[in-house]
């Protein structure tokens, strides 16, 4: 019996194709705007855990403000002293269990020159000391790296990435060959190993030149961040102890004193990231689920148009042996029927587009088994809900006004 | 001495729709035999429908008693009522009430999907009631594809599917020209010959005329209870 039942509400929702697609369209686009915005949520965090684990295990990061902070608390965070250079050794020589400080030059948006090649103006240039090919997470292809030396006095060599190198030198060795930054003429000392893309950016489109000279291009940074690495991961609890006693004493802070500078770890960063992750969770739930809401009532007010449509059919069936529950359950699953359908085809749609966009982009996106389980899963409970009330009016109806209803 | 079928004490049904009660049955008692074929005829307020309603086991009266094929019908729940209605009677209308978008098989078979009767078996049943009532070459039609003539016909056969105890039909001929009407009281009356006891509401008397025992009400009273000879 209830497979008739099933045949009878499925046969009713086809031969009422258009009708029930735009009654679906609701739960169509609700569930798969939960499905896309879960793909791309899930797509944006395993993206951001190979970025922070690209920071290195052990390190964390000093800066005079916090890096994610929500606080509006500006002033105060700006009133702090600048984070110096200097520090760098400072801390490197006072922590026991920290092993290397480098200071983090970075400037962005570049133009590197070979002859009459140019690359985009996309360039990153990063101002290196001697540990800073330790924790950039590069390595040397061929040529080598800075020697301390040069470092030192400030020779003028340059190591390029692998999109500097194709750009500039599509078929000869770069090695010993020259390039132009600023007016500055470098001498390319070695070449980078490719590191490939991620969200798009192209993180091969690099050079390094020695912090002197970068200053020198870009003009002394009063403030500057520091990567800190420790010894290894269980130190880093009393790395971080050690590099803020020495961070006091630099600064003279007194012991009631604030911290005037602020460290971030790994796991900080993390944390944060999964607090901004879970309130774009909630925002994706709360429009696809208004959508759903909105939806279950289009489902909702097409079953009691059905139900007074086929009035004379449900008082036929009650005249040939139907019961109450017979027509309660026949309504019931035309309901579920109808949301579970609008269900499929939103997972569809949402799974099919995560697919696409992750296909034409760089940003990987995608709907986890859980989410696609749980969307079905509610389309059916969104059919029994939007279904049980037009669904008890049918069961209700008198037999014999339903036989007389015009 | 064949047993009763119907047995109807003293059935009164009022209604309140307003302020004033309206009794549509008025104390009515009958006895059917099976195989009867019988005519129930009033004018339009007499309480023949009623009367119909509650013999088709769609309705219950206020008071009185009435057994039907052994069931003392006033005590049943709505699931029992459904059970009898499934098993022991077949409807036909004024109106035919056909699915519209359904073939006259789905239409034929649609008791036996209450009573858990197997897909297969049920449309072989629903086929041979279909040439039971001439319309073996009209099985996949729809209605919108029949005549009343016919639509009435693949009624008649949904009727008969279960093998009821009792064929109700309500104003059968109510929406067919005359010589339509004809075909359909001569296959009530071929069914009659089979055995199948039938209750037919009319207000027309040719119509009556089929019957072998004709009841009028009148003000939901038995006015008159005729055997035609």
């Amino acid at each position: 019996m209830i497979f008739d039942l099933l045949n009878i509400a499925i046969s009713s929702i086809f031969k009422n194709k258009m009708r029930s697609f735009l009654t679906m369209l609701g739960i169509i686009i609700g569930i798969m705007v939960i499905i896309l915005m879960q793909a791309a949520i899930e797509g944006f965090r395993s993206e951001i855990q190979k970025e922070i684990s690209k920071l290195g295990a052990n390190s964390y990061i000093i800066t005079k403000r916090p890096t994610m902070s929500n606080d509006n608390n500006w002033k105060k965070y700006w009133k702090r002293p600048n984070i110096t250079f200097g520090y760098a050794k400072q801390i490197e020589n006072s922590c026991e269990n920290v092993e290397i400080v480098i200071p983090l030059l970075r400037k962005w948006g570049q133009e590197v020159k070979s002859g009459n090649k140019k690359t985009e103006q996309k360039v990153v240039v990063n101002g290196a000391t001697q540990n800073w090919i330790k924790l950039s997470g590069f390595n040397i292809e061929s040529g080598r790296y800075f020697s301390s030396t040069e470092l030192n006095e400030g020779i003028d060599n340059i190591i390029i990435g692998k999109s500097v190198k194709d750009k500039l030198f599509e078929f000869i060795d770069p090695i010993d060959q020259y390039v132009f930054i600023n007016g500055i003429r470098f001498k390319i000392i070695g070449l980078f190993a490719e590191k490939g893309k991620s969200f798009g950016e192209d993180r091969d489109n690099i050079v390094a030149v020695s912090s002197f000279h970068f200053q020198r291009m870009f003009g002394k940074k009063k403030d500057i961040d520091l990567l800190v690495a420790a010894k290894d991961q269980e130190s880093i609890p009393k790395a971080i102890d050690e590099t803020i006693i020495a961070l006091r004493r630099i600064r003279n802070l007194k012991p009631d004193d604030e911290n005037d500078f602020e460290i971030t770890t790994k796991d900080d960063i993390n944390n944060k990231m999964n607090n901004i992750i879970g309130i774009i969770y909630l925002a994706a739930l709360s429009i696809g689920g208004m959508s759903l809401l909105v939806g279950s009532i289009g489902v909702m007010n097409i079953m009691l148009v059905s139900i007074t449509e086929r009035t004379r059919e449900i008082g036929l069936r009650r005249s040939v042996g139907a019961n109450r529950n017979n027509i309660m359950v026949q309504f019931l699953i035309e309901a579920v029927i109808l949301s579970l359908l609008g269900g499929i085809i939103g997972i569809g749609t949402g799974v099919g587009i995560a697919k696409l966009v992750s296909t034409f982009s760089k940003i990987s996106t995608v709907a986890p088994l859980w989410t696609i389980m749980t969307a079905f899963s509610f389309s059916v409970l969104i059919g029994l809900l939007a279904g049980i009330y037009p669904a008890i009016k049918a069961g209700k109806l008198n037999p014999i006004d339903a036989l007389r209803h015009e | 001495m064949e047993e009763n079928l119907i047995k109807i004490d003293n059935i009164r049904k009022t209604y309140t729709p307003g302020k004033e009660k309206i009794h549509a049955l008025d104390g009515i008692s009958l006895d059917i035999k099976k195989g009867e074929y019988i005519a129930i005829m009033g004018a339009s307020g007499s309480g023949k429908s009623t009367l119909m309603n509650i013999i088709g086991c769609l309705d219950v009266a206020t008071s009185g008693k009435y057994h039907l094929n052994n069931h003392n019908v006033e005590t049943l729940n709505d699931n029992e009522l459904a059970r009898i209605r499934n098993k022991e009677i077949g409807f036909v209308f004024q109106t035919f009430n056909l699915l519209a978008r359904s073939t006259a098989i789905h239409n034929v078979e649609l008791p036996l999907i209450y009573s858990n009767v197997s897909s297969s078996q049920r449309k072989e049943r629903a086929i041979s009631a279909l040439k039971k009532v001439g319309l073996g070459d009209r099985m996949m039609h729809k209605p919108n594809e029949l005549s009343g003539g016919q639509k009435q016909r693949v009624a008649v056969a949904r009727a008969l599917i279960n093998n009821p105890s009792i064929i109700l039909a309500d104003e059968p001929t109510g929406n067919l020209d005359s010589k339509t009407s004809i075909e359909i009281m001569n296959l009530f009356n071929d069914l009659h010959k089979d055995g199948n006891t039938i209750i037919v509401v009319t207000h027309e008397p040719d119509i009556a005329e089929f019957a072998k025992r004709v009841i009028h009400l009148k003000d939901g009273k038995i006015e008159k209870d005729i055997i035609n000879s």
